[in-house]
């Protein structure tokens, strides 16, 4: 992560004419690790798998998520219904795949939520120092202690349950871990070489965080992230089945399994289609995120 | 110790008094207030409902009333269910949450701590690959799919255990399960990762050297260092099993805190969401604190004072 060469990249350019050198970047190298890892791989393979599944079923699939199967009624699969029908005749497997987009999308939109606020506060923090750097710690650490859920739920009570409110108040529950794996990174970092040229040249403070700074923690940062969706997703379908989530006839996964477990005596399969769906993704999602933090940085493996 | 104990308590104070200060701010920015119900309310007698409860006043001055009554220990009147105190809502839930807590803690201790040491102690051999392929299903299911499987496989099909509510050692049984598995994996890959890191180092191959036998060389030497990151977790697990007793409480129907959290804050119920927030955060403090304590004990680098 810290090569020499990687950071000398932006002061010390090939001049024309003159042949790049044939060593690999730090992303090829990370690749190329990533492809070797099969349990990463099939995880990726299978998360692709169920983006299509349901980016592109419902337009393949003569059923709507929302209009009842009236002369077919509530009952397990079948050819007709390949998921079966919910106790209201809706057909399963639409309204899995409108609740995977709906899940999935939350998961993205809170990540970047979170990306943007923690990696810009620990950004700041790591390079200003002192003063700035103790408040805002400070403030990461008061937060740290805060039973966060408790917030999400009162915003989501108090201002209604728009998608809106879902992507900030799970966004603002994730940040301050990603503030503090950038504040480390940039520490490091910032009396580097490359920085310093930077700096000699006149470079701005905003300048050199956000062309210099941040592009060098994006090793972590992307891990982090990555990790961070199925947290989200899994906080998402928390609140949903709490009824405080997505409202029907919107349906994510969260919903779907709450809905599931209360008709779960008479219509087992409405709970277990989209539970599978559920754990699968993010049982993926994690193994995606452990082969990502072993490509990119093998010092932080677990063993 | 004593000192550093007193240090940190007296730590907490400005924290509480954040957590309360935002929970407060944003109930009362809100639009709508508990007497705002379906039926309209004659605008006299919402007047005096309204001078009753001091929502009249200016915002800071209710917040100290407030913190006033909580410092004589009263929480206030719920403004949903009159002529019922928050106290008593609180005595009757929180004994329940925190025995529902324990048990899942204790069961994820239990079994965390036997798959981690077995991971460790076999490594890269079955037992190893068992243990953590089970550790990240346990990470990949949550509670609230969990709950509802365990209810359909024991109760509904085998009629094994019941189902629902908190009366006797059986009905702990699923919650305390479905409540613990996620914190048991956590608990075991870092038993694994924590073991491992100390297994190679020095004391303890003096240890072995000097002929201890196997299991004193683990349980005494190996197991005290290689906990510790199972210790810095319970920190955060703490606040998690406070989250998912919310989920589990409902869907076994007990009677805790949880449940009347999130009616109280659908409801406006000021003062019973802020009575359960109050609760419930200087629970976790507390518990935090006893962790880092615990830390300092089984950590010798760790100078605490």
């Amino acid at each position: 992560m810290n090569a020499p060469a990687e950071q000398l990249a932006p002061v010390l350019e090939p001049a024309p004419g003159e042949p790049e050198a044939a060593g690999q970047s730090l992303w090829q190298d990370a690749w190329r690790r990533l492809r070797k890892n099969r349990a990463a791989v099939a995880a990726g393979l299978t998360l692709l798998a169920i983006i299509l599944f349901c980016v592109v079923g419902p337009w393949l699939s003569p059923w709507r998520f929302d209009v009842p199967d009236l002369e077919y009624g509530p009952q397990g699969p079948s050819l007709r219904h390949w998921f079966g029908t919910d106790a209201l005749g809706r057909d399963l497997m639409v309204r899995c795949m409108m609740g995977g987009r709906l899940s999935l999308l939350i998961g993205l939109a809170a990540t970047v939520v979170s990306l943007s606020i923690g990696v810009t506060v620990g950004a700041v923090s790591g390079y200003f120092g002192g003063r700035v750097d103790a408040l805002l710690m400070r403030l990461v650490d008061v937060l740290y202690t805060m039973p966060f859920i408790f917030f999400a739920i009162l915003l989501l009570a108090i201002f209604g349950r728009s998608l809106v409110v879902v992507f900030v108040a799970l966004g603002a529950v994730t940040w301050l871990t990603m503030a503090r794996i950038v504040r480390g990174q940039v520490l490091s970092l910032r009396n580097a070489e490359f920085v310093q040229a930077a700096r000699t040249m006149g470079v701005s403070h905003l300048g050199i965080i956000f062309r210099h700074l941040i592009p060098n923690t994006l090793g972590p940062t992307i891990v982090y992230a990555t990790l961070t969706v199925p947290a989200v997703m899994l906080q998402e379908a928390f609140l949903s089945f709490l009824g405080l989530g997505i409202a029907a006839p919107d349906a994510s996964w969260g919903l779907l399994v709450s809905d599931g477990a209360a008709n779960m005596t008479f219509l087992p399969h409405e709970l277990i289609f989209p539970a599978l769906l559920l754990s699968i993704t993010l049982l993926c999602l994690n193994f995606l995120g452990d082969g990502l933090r072993d490509a990119l940085d093998p010092r932080m493996r677990f063993d | 110790m004593i000192r550093f104990i007193l240090r940190r308590l007296m730590g907490l104070v400005p924290v509480m008094l954040i957590i309360l200060a935002v929970a407060f701010t944003l109930m009362r920015v809100a639009p709508g207030g508990p007497f705002d119900q379906d039926k309209a309310v004659d605008p006299q007698v919402k007047a005096q409902l309204m001078a009753r409860y001091q929502l009249d006043k200016p915002l800071p001055v209710q917040f100290l009333a407030v913190l006033g009554s909580y410092l004589r220990g009263d929480l206030g009147p719920s403004y949903r269910y009159p002529g019922r105190s928050v106290n008593e809502f609180i005595a009757a839930g929180f004994p329940v949450s925190v025995q529902l807590g324990l048990v899942a803690l204790v069961f994820s201790l239990l079994v965390g701590l036997a798959a981690g040491i077995a991971g460790a102690v076999w490594q890269n051999r079955w037992p190893d690959h068992t243990a953590m392929a089970m550790a990240l299903i346990g990470i990949s299911v949550p509670n609230f799919i969990l709950g509802p499987l365990l209810i359909l496989i024991f109760s509904v099909t085998f009629a094994l255990l019941p189902a629902a509510r908190w009366d006797s050692w059986q009905h702990m049984l699923l919650p305390g399960v479905t409540l613990g598995l996620v914190y048991a994996a956590y608990i075991a890959r870092l038993t694994r990762g924590g073991l491992l890191e100390v297994i190679r180092q020095d004391f303890v191959r003096t240890a072995r050297a000097k002929g201890l036998s196997e299991r004193l060389v683990l349980f005494r030497h190996t197991l005290r260092g290689g906990v510790l990151p199972v210790v810095t977790f319970l920190g955060p697990a703490m606040a998690g099993l406070f989250t998912g007793s919310l989920v589990v409480e409902r869907i076994f129907n007990i009677p805790g805190m949880g449940p009347y959290f999130v009616d109280a804050a659908l409801n406006r119920d000021y003062t019973l969401a802020l009575g359960v927030v109050l609760v419930d955060a200087g629970f976790l403090l507390i518990a935090n604190l006893v962790v880092d304590v615990v830390y300092g004990l089984l950590d010798p680098r760790v100078k605490v004072g």
